[in-house]
């Protein structure tokens, strides 16, 4: 055994710990201070996410996003998924209408399948990354056909385990290094250039069990403060967001390597339940979509029950499938967001902010999910962080 | 990974008739059973189900030729997803190919070869056929070079057709508009110059007098409209086009172009939200058009109750209804019984209905069969679902179905609907209705493919009868192993029998047995547990073996059980017992388990060392049965003889340290070692630490207790302080281990740290310092051993500990 060195350099550490705290402990109020005067000067950035594959803000969402002050939008540019012969491909590549879009901010976002990352050769990952690059390009330079236009964020989301994180980050690696050395041309450019920052989405569980499923390798996460609860089990009261069970992710004081932004649902949908199996998700299904007692009965509260075999949202549905509502409302999404402003502030003083300012972005810009929300509804949630 | 597949050779016979082929595919891979158990190999999260269905079923023996043919013409529509999907991209353009050069061939009566047709329609560039259009306008000029012996090229000079040439120049003017781009690719489709193809195409088309190539013409000219986004101009062309188009003279009804020319139409109705009519179109693809045939179920959609009930208006037949009911009902997430229910309204003998109940079957099948016995049944439940709660219910549902269809005999095959209704119940587990069906469709089935599948059926109920392991229960086990046709013909039966008698074996508390069903003997070497040990010994003494615990049994003998037992006892302490069971293995048999020597010094703590030899005793290595013998026979000597006690107690010290986990002999009391048990020390039950490969965990002997005994004895009676100066240092190392065996001990998170140890432990570590600190092995030993350096340097700590 040749364990002697650890001991000592354990021994050396415990002694001159005490002398440094010593030392430090003025430093550090004086640190913590200067930390609580910055939190106190800014303010959150506010956005919207933009899921859908044709992408034409409508005036009444430029007017919210007005009044609101948002000027960064997260659009979904395409998913990657693989393809018949287990290749990656883009899909649902998005079509932009740019009329009112004015001078809002695009930030590029790519949906990338688990399965894309479960087995992909790391020269297949390096080639992945590449033909995002061009292909994110390519949108953009539509969009701003003049401009040689390269954003300042692309953010990547991939609901990434162990089994795929090696896979997930090694891509991330070589985006990154595309990202912020290259033109929209694909050309490297001397001295490369500045203020590029890559972000991943981070998913509870990840920001949880930062051990287990790492960190990625960007510049700064985005939070997604949603999709907390069992799915899958009829018995949960709303997996979009159930205060309780999100809190429990949320332990005052955690540490996350990287800074983080959040993202805050403001989504509904239906979750279909057949034979006591989940087999759809219908969006943006609302109450008045199941209010027919000629085919649906109301259980209770968000639960209703098939009748008779139909048609709901281009869905066939059968005689006794079960639908859950789930929703965010006003009340819900002001308690998510306070819980998250706090414990936003408990996480900073961890070091973990850049001093950039942190975006809050609601998931996602719909004119159907809009309309359940007041213009106060936004404010107020912005105001907390 | 098994995959059921039970395609007989008689289906593939059928290969030879091309007006199968299609169909064939199409069955082959809808049908193909889904993967249901994955069990081998290294994934252990994989579904593992079981499957006795035989789409076999669904082809009726031609009896004159002696071959299996589908029930009807009518192509099924039941889909697995995923397997439809990986086909669709895979082999949809060779399909199409086919397709079109099979008719273009057709159209020039076989004068012409296929592969001359395929070159100059998708392989000739444009310059090639301009050059040939050109001299065919010509008296004195031949067919071009490049195109000479091209039988094809060759015909149209001889006959003068200029107006295929110009049309199949035209289409590849047209090719680059429409032909699928690599996703990563931007769109290169350009709408202004598509739109002068249009009128460039409409101006031909008018001016040709061929109507079948006015026909290809129509066909490329609304593609290309769809294509470019032109929705209602598609829509319009259609209008003009076809009826310009003679039906008689271009053979509208054997041509497959007028199917494309509908694909198209249907996709503009699709955009332009006119979904009952496209959908109505495209199932009238699906029946008719086999290289559209999967674009064409993909793209059927239905959003509404009205418009579901204005496309069964469009119908005009029972068998369109039909068929539109069929594709909303293979969705694998469909209740398909309530759309089975209108086909057999409709049409009790739609060919739709017999694959739609098997695809059905299929999913009862994969959360009802062996339920009680599988047993990854957990895992199935927790990552699959799998059962979900209501699929009882559901089985009643089609259970009554079923029962009123065979009971009603409108469909061509009662019987197979006779036999299907007892599987049911099998499943629902009504035994006892499922065997009067079942003996009910023993006397009236005639097809040979179909008393297969009741005879698997009634094979798979008679193992899920066996109630208790009884030597008849594992008599039959072993008949239907060895004997049984379909056993070996349906792999399903395989872990399905095997999950079933270890189940068995399991709730009759024998668990040795259990093991083996699913394993061998390794899982005991690597942990003895000694009940199950013996009740192996139990039953290879057995006067009379049943065939089963024969089978069960052969790999292993009484010898490689008795050595197992005397392992165990040895890890135990127990070196008598150990030696009585190793004098009932025939002393020739000794050799076979291996040779061994843990009487060498050493102060390591190292698992790989050179012990062929050792320096105190020049002891050579021994087999087994002679170890014990000779650890024995040290301790005799050692309580008879006080002058060479203590180097006697010092030698079985060594021994027991170095057979034990930390020392280099560890094969001695072991078969199996994990490195990894180092970060567990702390967590074992009895031994045993858990392993994943391993069900029953991996037995480690960790525990030096014995060890330290005896260097203890060989401490106080030792007349040298150099000898008690070693066996201090060697009982030190012994407390050390006992401490990471101990409740107080916590693991380090990092660095690999010398862990600290409390007083309890450290008795030996203080004595060697503050007694022998004087000796020449002090000395040695301080320079050798890092960590013992490390705590005779630091002294002890207020709190009392290193």
């Amino acid at each position: 055994m040749k364990n002697g060195e650890g001991l000592i350099t354990y021994g050396l550490i415990r002694g001159k710990t005490s002398v440094l705290i010593f030392f430090l402990f003025p430093f550090s109020f004086f640190l913590f201070f200067l930390s609580c005067n910055y939190e106190k000067s800014t303010s959150a950035v506010p956005a919207f996410y933009h899921w859908q594959t044709h992408l034409e803000i409508t005036p009444a969402e430029r007017r919210l996003m007005d009044l609101l002050n948002v000027q960064k939008l997260y659009v979904k540019y395409f998913d990657i998924d693989l393809d018949g012969n287990s290749q990656p491909v883009p899909h649902a590549v998005v079509d932009i209408n740019g009329e009112l879009l004015d001078e809002t901010v695009i930030v590029p976002t790519v949906f990338i399948t688990h399965r894309t990352f479960k087995s992909i050769s790391k020269k297949n990952i390096e080639q992945l990354a590449s033909r995002i690059f061009k292909k994110i390009n390519e949108i953009n330079n539509r969009l701003y056909p003049t401009a040689n236009y390269l954003p300042t964020e692309i953010q990547f989301d991939c609901d990434w385990t162990p089994t795929t994180r090696e896979n997930y980050f090694y891509f991330l690696e070589c985006f990154n290094s595309k990202f912020k050395t290259q033109n929209s041309n694909g050309v490297k450019r001397h001295p490369a250039p500045r203020g590029r920052e890559l972000s991943s989405t981070i998913r509870l569980h990840q920001f949880k069990y930062p051990e287990q499923t790492g960190v990625p390798p960007v510049d700064k996460g985005m939070l997604m403060f949603y999709n907390v609860g069992n799915l899958e089990n009829w018995e949960t009261g709303n997996s979009i967001l159930e205060m309780p069970t999100a809190e429990k992710y949320l332990t005052p004081g955690t540490q996350y390597p990287i800074p983080l932004d959040c993202a805050l649902p403001i989504f509904k949908w239906g979750v279909v339940f057949r034979n006591g199996e989940l087999v759809y998700l219908i969006n943006n299904l609302s109450r008045n979509a199941v209010a027919d007692t000629s085919r649906f009965f109301n259980i209770n509260k968000n639960r209703y029950a098939v009748k008779k075999s139909t048609y709901l949202k281009g869905y066939y549905l059968y005689k006794d499938d079960l639908i859950r509502l789930e929703k965010i409302d006003a009340a819900l999404l002001d308690a998510a967001g306070a819980k998250l402003a706090e414990f936003q502030k408990s996480i900073k003083s961890a070091g973990s902010n850049t001093g950039s300012q942190r975006t809050i972005s609601f998931y996602h810009l719909d004119t159907t999910t809009l309309a359940s929300f007041q213009y106060e509804d936004f404010k107020k949630v912005i105001d907390r962080f | 990974m098994h995959c059921n597949i039970f395609i007989s050779t008689d289906i593939l016979n059928l290969r030879g008739k091309l007006k199968w082929l299609p169909q064939l595919i199409c069955l082959i891979f809808l049908l193909a059973p889904f993967s249901v158990s994955n069990a081998c190999g290294p994934q252990p999260f994989s579904f593992h189900g079981y499957t006795f269905l035989n789409q076999n079923i669904l082809f009726k023996k031609d009896k004159k030729a002696n071959k299996k043919k589908a029930v009807e013409t009518t192509p099924p529509v039941v889909a697995v997803f995923d397997q439809f999907y990986g086909n669709y991209f895979a082999k949809n353009d060779s399909v199409i190919i086919n397709e079109n050069i099979a008719e273009w061939e057709e159209r020039y009566c076989g004068l012409v070869k296929k592969a001359d047709l395929e070159f100059m329609v998708y392989k000739s560039d444009t310059t090639d056929l301009e050059i040939l259009l050109t001299n065919m306008g010509s008296k004195s000029l031949q067919v071009p070079l490049r195109l000479r012996g091209n039988s094809f090229a060759e015909y149209v000079w001889e006959n003068k057709c200029t107006e295929n040439i110009e049309y199949l120049i035209f289409a590849k003017r047209c090719e680059v508009h429409v032909t699928a781009e690599s996703s990563w690719e931007i769109s290169r489709r350009n709408v202004p110059a598509m739109q002068h193809l249009i009128k460039t195409g409409r101006k031909a088309f008018n001016r040709t007098k061929s109507h079948y190539m006015r026909l290809r013409y129509a066909y490329q000219i609304i593609r290309l409209a769809h294509y470019a986004g032109l929705y209602e101009e598609t829509l319009n062309l259609y209008d003009k086009l076809l009826p310009k188009i003679d039906k008689f003279e271009s053979r509208y009804e054997e041509s497959i172009i007028p199917w494309w020319i509908e694909g198209h139409r249907a996709g503009a109705l699709l955009k332009r939200k006119r979904r009952a009519e496209a959908s109505y179109l495209y199932a009238k693809i699906f029946r008719f058009c086999p290289s559209r045939r999967q674009s064409a179920y993909l793209s059927f959609s239905i959003q509404t109750d009205e418009e579901w009930a204005d496309c069964l208006k469009l119908c005009q037949s029972d068998e369109e209804r039909a068929m539109i009911y069929a594709i909303r009902a293979s969705n694998p997430k469909s209740r398909a019984v309530e759309e089975m229910a209108a086909i057999y309204r409709l049409d009790p003998a739609n060919p739709q209905l017999e694959p739609l109940l098997l695809q059905e079957i299929r999913k009862i099948e994969r959360h009802l069969l062996g339920l009680k016995f599988n047993h990854r049944r957990k895992e199935n439940k927790r990552r699959y679902g799998v059962p979900v709660a209501g699929i009882e219910n559901y089985a009643i549902d089609l259970q009554e179905f079923v029962r009123k269809v065979r009971s009603e005999t409108k469909v061509p095959r009662p019987n197979l609907w006779l036999i299907t209704e007892g599987y049911l119940e099998f499943l629902a587990g009504d035994f006892y209705a499922a065997e009067k069906t079942f003996t009910e469709a023993a006397r009236k089935v005639e097809d040979e493919v179909l008393k297969e599948q009741l005879d698997a059926f009634l094979l798979a109920m008679e193992i899920a009868k066996f109630d208790k392991p009884t030597s008849r229960v594992e008599d039959m086990a072993y008949a239907i192993m060895k004997e049984n046709e379909l056993y070996r013909r349906y792999p399903s039966f395989q872990s399905y029998l095997r999950d079933k008698m270890r189940y068995l074996y399991e709730e009759a508390g024998q668990d040795s047995k259990a093991l083996l069903t699913y394993s061998n003997l390794q899982i005991l070497q690597v942990n003895p547990v000694p009940n199950m040990v013996d009740e192996l010994l139990a039953v290879l003494q057995k006067p009379e073996r049943t065939q089963l615990e024969r089978l069960l049994t052969e790999r292993f003998s009484v010898s490689d059980l008795l050595d197992l037992k005397a392992i165990y006892m040895m890890g135990e302490g127990q070196m008598e017992a150990a030696a009585q069971f190793y004098a009932r293995i025939p002393a020739t048999e000794w050799s076979k388990y291996g040779e061994y020597n843990p009487f060498i010094e050493n102060f390591h703590d190292l698992v790989n060392i050179d012990s062929s030899k050792d320096s105190l005793t020049q002891t050579v290595s021994l087999n087994r049965g002679d170890l014990i013998n000779t650890l024995l026979e040290l301790e005799f000597q050692a309580k008879g003889n006080p002058e060479k006690a203590p180097i006697y107690y010092y030698k079985l010290g060594l021994a027991h340290y170095n057979m034990s986990y930390f020392g280099y002999e560890w094969k001695a009391m072991d078969y199996f070692r994990s490195g990894t048990t180092w970060n567990k020390l702390d967590k074992s039950r009895r031994g045993a630490y858990p392993y994943w490969e391993y069900p029953l965990g991996n037995r480690e002997n960790t525990d030096v207790s014995r060890a330290l005994f005896f260097f203890e004895k060989a401490r106080l009676m030792a007349k040298t302080s150099e000898l008690k100066a070693k066996a201090t240092f060697q009982a030190a190392r012994c407390e050390q281990k006992l401490f990471f065996m101990s409740d107080l001990y916590q693991p380090p998170p990092c660095c690999n740290n010398i862990p600290l140890l409390p007083q309890e432990y450290l008795y030996n570590f203080d004595r060697l310092k503050n007694e022998f600190s004087e000796t020449d092995f002090y000395e040695w030993i301080i320079e050798e051993c890092q960590y013992f350096a490390a705590y005779a340097r630091r002294g002890r700590a207020i709190d009392g500990r290193w």
